[in-house]
C-alpha cells in the first residue's frame, strides 16, 4: 500500500474525527514496518504482535492530542512504538532469545538447504543481538522499518550524523560477525540505495 | 567518514541480503496474525468511533429528542401513573412539603423515581439519554447532600444512581443498540469522573459513609460500562468509494504483509512480504492511472463521519509520556 505524506496526514485528520476506515488505512500503511521494528528488538513473535496491536492503540488513543509540529506521522508512530519496546524490555527483563527466535519455519527446501538457510538466519540473529541497543535501534529503523536517517533521527531523538555513525559502526560489526570481509563486486550498483533493505 | 562513504557500506548487497532474509522469515507476521492484528486494532478504532459518535449525540440530543420524548411519555399512556404520583403528592405535601419530602432520602423522594422511571420514552438511544439524565440528577443531589455533610441523603442519592444504572444498561444490553450502549457507555464514563471528583470533596464529618457509598457506584459503574460495552457495535458500511470500499474494516481480509487491504482494492498486495515499505515517502513508480489505488483519490463526500467538534487546547503535539523520549 503506498500513501504520501499527504494522504497520511489527511487520514491522520480523519481518524482524529473517529473514523474507523481512514485509521484502518493507517494501520495497513504502517503496521508491517512497526511490526518489523518491534520483532527484532523483542524476539518473541507473540510478543511483538501484542505491542505492535498496544503501539496502535496508543496511537489511536492519543491522535487527539497529535500535531504535526515538524514531526511526521509515521516518526510520531514510530516514537510510540520504539518507547513501548524500552517500556517491554525495562519491565519484562526481555532479552534476546536465540532459541526461540531459531523456532521459525524454514524455507520451502530440501534438509540440508533448510539446515543451512536457518544456520545463516541463526547467525544473523546472534550477529544483531551482539550490538549494542543503540546500533540495534538504529539498525532495526533503517534497515527492518526502512525509515531514512532523518526519520530514525527523529525516532531516536538523535541528530542525523549520529544516527549514520551508529549505523557504520553496526554494519561494520555485522560484517565482522557474519565473516563478510571482501566488497562485492555490484556494491556500488547498490551503494545509491541508501542502505536500505527491500527497496 | 562521510556519508557517502557510509552509504557504501551500507549497501554491501550481501549484508543486505542476508538481513532482507533476515527480516522477511524471522520479523514478517504470517497472515493469520496480521488478519489478527488488524482485526483488533481495527475494532477498537470502531469503539473509538461509536463514542466519539456518542459524544456528538449526548451534546446534541438531550436538549431536544430526550425532552420531547419525555413529554410524549407524559402525554401518552401513562398518564394514569401521572394521576396515581399526582395524588401521591398531594399526600406529600399534606405531611409537611412535598419539595422536602422528594428530596433524596424523604418520602417522596421513591415515588419521583418511580414516575422518572414510568415516563422514559421507549426507543433505546433516546431512553439511555433520558437515563443519562437521571444519572446526572443523582449525582447533583448526592454531591448536594454530601456538601451539607448528609449522610442519609447522599446515600439514598447515591443507592438511586446504583440502581438506575443498573436498569439502565440490563435495557441497554437486552435492546443491543449501538448508538445507545455507546451513549450510555460515554455517560457512564464521564460520571465516574464526577463521582471520583465528589469523592475528594467530601467534608470530613461525613466522609466515611458517603466515600464508602461513592466507591460502590464507582465499581458498580465499571461493571456497567463492561457490560454495556459488550454490545455489539455494528461495522459502519463505507461509501462508494471508486477503489471498492467494502471491506475496508473487515479484519479477516488481510493479505500476508499488507494486512487485509480489504478496504483499498487489491492491487497492494502485490507487494508482497518481500518488500519493506518505507513508511513517510511515496515510491515515485505509482503515477495515477497506473491502476494502484491510493487514498488520495478517495471521495470524501460520500463517507464523511459525523465531526465531533473537541477542543485541543492541550495539544502537546506528540503523545503524552509515550511519544516523546
Amino acid at each position: 500500500m503506498t500513501l504520501d505524506d499527504t494522504a497520511v496526514e489527511r487520514l491522520v485528520q480523519e481518524a482524529r474525527s473517529g473514523d474507523a476506515w481512514a485509521f484502518g488505512l493507517l494501520f495497513d500503511h504502517y503496521h508491517l514496518p512497526v511490526y518489523r521494528y518491534i520483532a527484532s528488538r523483542v524476539h518473541r513473535p507473540s510478543d511483538a504482535e501484542d505491542l505492535t496491536q498496544l503501539v496502535f492503540v496508543k496511537a489511536l488513543e492519543a491522535l487527539p492530542r497529535y500535531e504535526a509540529r515538524g514531526i511526521p506521522f509515521g516518526g510520531w508512530l514510530f516514537r510510540l512504538a520504539r518507547n513501548t519496546v524500552i517500556d517491554h524490555v525495562r519491565t519484562r527483563h526481555d532479552h534476546v532469545d536465540l532459541e526461540s527466535a531459531s523456532q521459525q519455519p524454514g524455507v520451502d527446501a530440501g534438509p540440508d538447504e533448510v539446515t543451512v538457510a536457518r544456520q545463516e538466519l541463526d547467525d544473523v540473529a546472534a550477529a544483531l543481538a551482539a550490538l549494542t541497543d543503540e546500533q540495534r535501534d538504529a539498525i532495526a529503523l533503517r534497515f527492518f522499518a526502512g525509515l531514512s536517517a532523518r526519520e530514525a533521527a527523529q525516532v531516536m531523538g538523535k541528530q542525523e550524523g549520529t544516527i549514520r555513525g551508529l549505523q557504520f559502526r553496526a554494519i561494520a560489526a555485522l560484517r565482522r560477525q557474519l565473516r563478510i570481509d571482501e566488497p562485492d563486486t555490484d556494491r556500488g550498483q547498490d551503494a545509491a540505495s541508501d542502505g536500505r533493505v527491500g527497496r | 567518514m562521510n556519508d557517502d562513504m557510509i552509504d557504501l557500506a551500507a549497501g554491501d548487497i550481501r549484508l543486505r541480503r542476508r538481513l532482507e532474509a533476515y527480516a522477511d522469515d524471522r520479523l514478517t507476521p504470517d497472515l493469520t496474525a496480521t488478519s489478527r492484528l488488524r482485526a483488533r486494532v481495527l475494532a477498537h478504532a470502531h469503539r473509538r468511533a461509536d463514542l466519539t459518535r456518542a459524544d456528538a449525540a449526548l451534546s446534541i440530543v438531550p436538549a431536544t429528542a430526550s425532552r420531547s420524548a419525555i413529554e410524549r411519555g407524559l402525554r401518552g399512556r401513562r398518564r394514569a401513573a401521572f394521576t396515581l404520583v399526582a395524588a401521591a403528592i398531594l399526600v406529600g405535601a399534606m405531611v409537611g412539603g412535598a419539595a422536602a419530602s422528594s428530596s433524596p432520602g424523604g418520602a417522596l423522594y421513591e415515588g419521583r423515581l418511580w414516575i422518572e422511571n414510568v415516563s422514559l420514552p421507549s426507543e433505546p438511544s433516546a431512553r439511555a439519554v433520558a437515563e443519562l439524565s437521571r444519572l446526572g440528577d443523582r449525582l447533583r443531589e448526592a454531591d448536594a447532600a454530601a456538601r451539607d455533610g448528609d449522610e442519609g441523603a447522599a446515600a439514598a442519592a447515591l443507592a438511586a444512581y446504583e440502581r438506575i444504572m443498573t436498569e439502565a444498561s440490563i435495557a441497554v444490553v437486552h435492546a443491543g443498540d449501538a448508538v445507545a450502549a455507546a451513549a450510555l457507555e460515554t455517560g457512564l464514563g464521564r460520571n465516574v469522573e464526577v463521582l471520583e471528583a465528589l469523592a475528594g470533596r467530601v467534608p470530613s464529618r461525613a466522609a466515611d459513609a458517603i466515600d464508602a457509598a461513592v466507591a460502590r457506584a464507582i465499581a458498580k459503574s465499571t461493571g456497567a460500562i463492561d457490560s454495556v460495552g459488550s454490545v455489539e457495535r455494528p461495522t459502519p458500511v463505507r461509501g462508494s468509494g471508486s477503489h471498492g470500499t467494502a471491506g475496508g474494516d473487515q479484519g479477516g481480509n488481510g493479505s500476508g504483509s499488507n494486512g487485509g487491504h480489504g478496504g483499498v482494492g487489491t492491487g497492494s498486495s502485490t507487494n508482497g512480504p518481500e518488500a519493506t515499505p518505507k513508511p513517510t515517502k511515496a515510491p515515485p513508480e505509482h503515477p495515477e492511472g497506473s491502476g494502484k489505488p491510493t487514498a488520495t483519490d478517495r471521495p470524501d463526500a460520500t463517507r464523511k463521519p459525523t465531526k465531533t467538534p473537541k477542543p485541543n487546547a492541550e495539544a502537546p503535539g506528540v503523545p503524552q509520556g509515550d511519544g516523546q523520549d
